[in-house]
């Protein structure tokens, strides 16, 4: 190999010619079956399950042995060993794929191994059509175990300034292995798994007798997978909501969050700011008298002239002295110069007894009505009142009506609030829906509280 | 650099660094020792099993600013798997051990023995912390290994086939230039190595080894 050593002079090493060094597949038949099996990762696999009669094979030393036998898979493996796909701006080849189970659901998922010979290994995780592209990390998150119930706190990973909620814990156990793998690994092989996430990531720490392999798992949608691969035909539809999967209503929501919050002070300040405003200037309070007897003439009550300034509503607040009775008057607000009539009603009804409940009322003894778009002006108001007691009988009635001129009206305000609220709280109310979803396949799904929540009993 | 000839073959061979206790010579394969101004042989070493590694003795790289030259390999196995252990010497006459496991790259300096923490390998398992230097390390891994096979210059006599125990070490929390150690526990006393993971890319290697269809 001194021979390989680029000149010690001042030449530049760099422009020594790379030595041109086949590495050569290494080739075998599987003590199996006889299949003919190759081995990309030279030097580093030291597993191969043939993807033939499905044996798993130790291929660590020259002459390979059988492990254990195996079974022909008749499972749909979605990208074959051997495809090539782009992760990272580096090309990845699929050396060998996996299968396991979490031993308390059942749930099942695939791993496929990745390899480049200068970026390394790297996965993609399937389950239920979601994905992942999981790389190793190079430090370990700072663990912190302490839970509260009352405060909803679960144990959490720190890494990188982020933190990432212990999403469940979990006993993987492998179900077949094809291709080449790295490390001894067969069928039944068991693993702890400890996942957290901060969407689209996810840390899994992976724990056996004799390591701890702490991995970082970014969400990837099937479209991203296949585009990666360049497959021709479309992968299976996601099912459900992935531990990592990123919640779009959430990044909707915070982005509409605090224009929303903004909003709402908004219309609070211009509400108050409205309120303190408006004039409500009392233009008048009268107190009259209906009496049923009277003849229609007498009955007709005229009020006024009032002069009214500026623009705006015009209130007219009754109070009547009801007792087991209803008042109701018809307004006319007459403009004194253009003869306008705006047309008002005011009413009123108080109705109470005794039960075997006890005593109830119902009804009220006060009534308002709201008229807007008045002008400027001078103005009478013709009241044409009518009042009946429970047998529908004329009754008389004592009232006071008032008016008021530019009264604030707070439901406009929250007319508006609540139009353009509509969607900031659509988006939130997903968002939750969406959490949901996701934590409901977690240790913490409310439904099934000591169902494998196993992440206390660490041994 | 200094040179020498193989006493087995008469080949020339070279020791690019001061630290260089063995090498392999380049034409015959046997190992050789540097006693003072010669090299004594001690029989051939097996020829290192190819693997698919993207690195070569004579690659150069860079590391912090400062150039760096591959020039020995040391390839250790363990019951569920294999690394490889690179001696690199340094333009400014350090020399370092840049760690290659499963595609992850570790440049590691040694912690001279005197500034070393004095350890008891029994008490090491996975979680165990330990200081040193300013930091806190975690164990990541301990195992038993050995060493397969060498290749070029190293700055230690290495048995091939001698098992040692192995840890490494990781610092909780950190990520970007994430420091790492490793801990090895030869007869000979424990060789205690602190460095960071480096992302290969960042070597800027030149004169690696071509690989076909990569």
């Amino acid at each position: 190999m001194a021979g390989d050593l680029p000149p010690e002079s001042g030449a530049p090493p760099a422009s020594a010619p790379p030595p041109a060094s086949k590495p050569s597949v290494r080739v075998f038949q599987c003590p199996g079956c006889g299949a003919t099996l190759n081995i990309k990762a030279v030097g580093q696999t030291i597993t191969v399950g043939c993807g033939s009669c499905g044996a798993t094979l130790d291929t660590s030393r020259e002459d390979v042995q059988l492990v254990e036998k195996g079974q022909v898979l008749k499972r749909r493996i979605d990208l074959p060993i051997g495809t090539r796909g782009q992760f990272e701006g580096s090309v990845f080849e699929i050396l060998g794929v996996m299968g396991r189970h979490d031993e308390a659901s059942g749930y099942a998922w695939k791993e496929y191994l990745l390899f480049n010979p200068y970026q390394g290994f790297r996965w993609l995780s399937e389950a239920g059509g979601q994905w992942s592209y999981v790389s190793p990390l190079k430090g370990v998150p700072k663990v912190d175990d302490s839970i509260s119930f009352k405060t909803g706190m679960k144990p959490r990973a720190e890494l990188g300034g982020r933190t990432f909620v212990h999403f469940q814990n979990s006993v993987g156990i492998v179900d077949f292995v094809i291709g080449e793998f790295y490390w001894r690994v067969r069928k039944g092989d068991k693993s702890k798994l400890a996942d957290y996430v901060d969407p689209p990531d996810l840390l899994s720490c992976e724990t056996n007798e004799s390591e701890r392999i702490w991995t970082r798992c970014t969400y990837l949608t099937p479209e991203a997978v296949g585009a990666a691969f360049r497959l021709p035909n479309p992968l299976p539809y996601a099912i459900g909501v992935a531990p990592n999967q990123p919640n779009p209503y959430l990044e909707r929501w915070r982005g509409l969050r605090d224009t929303w919050f903004l909003f709402t002070i908004a219309i609070l300040v211009l509400f108050v700011l409205h309120k303190i405003r408006s004039p409500h200037q009392e233009l008048f309070e009268e107190s009259l008298h209906y009496e049923p007897t009277a003849t229609a003439a007498e009955k007709v009550v005229r009020l006024g002239p009032y002069e009214i300034t500026g623009n705006g509503n015009f209130e007219l607040d009754l109070h009547a002295d009801l007792n087991n009775s209803y008042f109701d008057a018809d307004v006319d607000l007459v403009n004194d110069s253009t003869g306008e009539a705006h047309d008002m009603q005011v009413g009123a009804e108080y109705w109470s007894g005794y039960d075997s409940d006890g005593s109830w009322s119902e009804g009220s003894t006060s009534g308002d009505d709201l008229e807007t778009g008045i002008g400027p002006g001078t103005y009478h108001l013709v009241i044409t009142p009518s009042a009946a007691n429970g047998a529908n009988t004329p009754t008389p009635v004592s009232y006071r009506l008032k008016g008021v001129r530019g009264v604030s009206v707070g439901s406009n305000f929250f007319l508006a609030w609540l139009i353009l609220s509509v969607y900031p709280l659509f988006t939130f109310f997903r968002s939750s829906a969406f959490e949901s979803e996701r934590w409901s396949n977690s240790d913490y799904a409310p439904s099934d509280s000591g169902d494998g929540d196993d992440w206390s009993s660490d041994d | 650099m200094a040179r020498f000839l193989c006493p087995a073959c008469g080949a020339e061979v070279p020791f690019r660094t001061a630290d260089g206790v063995t090498t392999t010579c380049g034409s015959c394969g046997n190992l050789l020792i540097r006693k003072d101004l010669t090299l004594e042989s001690l029989g051939k070493v097996a020829t290192l099993a190819d693997d698919l590694t993207p690195l070569q003795i004579g690659a150069v790289g860079k590391y912090r600013g400062s150039g760096f030259t591959v020039v020995g390999r040391s390839r250790v196995d363990w019951a569920e798997g294999t690394w490889n252990e690179w001696f690199v010497a340094f333009d400014s006459g350090e020399t370092g051990w840049l760690a290659e496991s499963q595609g992850n790259w570790a440049m590691l300096k040694e912690v001279p023995s005197s500034s070393a923490p004095k350890l008891d390998p029994k008490a090491l398992r996975p979680g165990t912390s330990i200081a040193i230097g300013k930091y806190t390390f975690e164990v990541e891994d301990a195992r038993e290994a050995w060493v397969a096979g060498i290749q070029g210059e190293l700055p230690k006599v290495v048995r091939p086939g001698k098992k040692y125990f192995s840890v490494d070490l990781t610092v909780p929390a950190g990520e970007g230039g994430v420091a790492t150690a490793s801990i090895g526990f030869p007869d000979t006393g424990p060789e205690v190595y602190v460095g960071e993971w480096v992302d290969f890319p960042e070597f800027h290697f030149a004169g690696l080894r071509v690989l076909d269809g990569w």
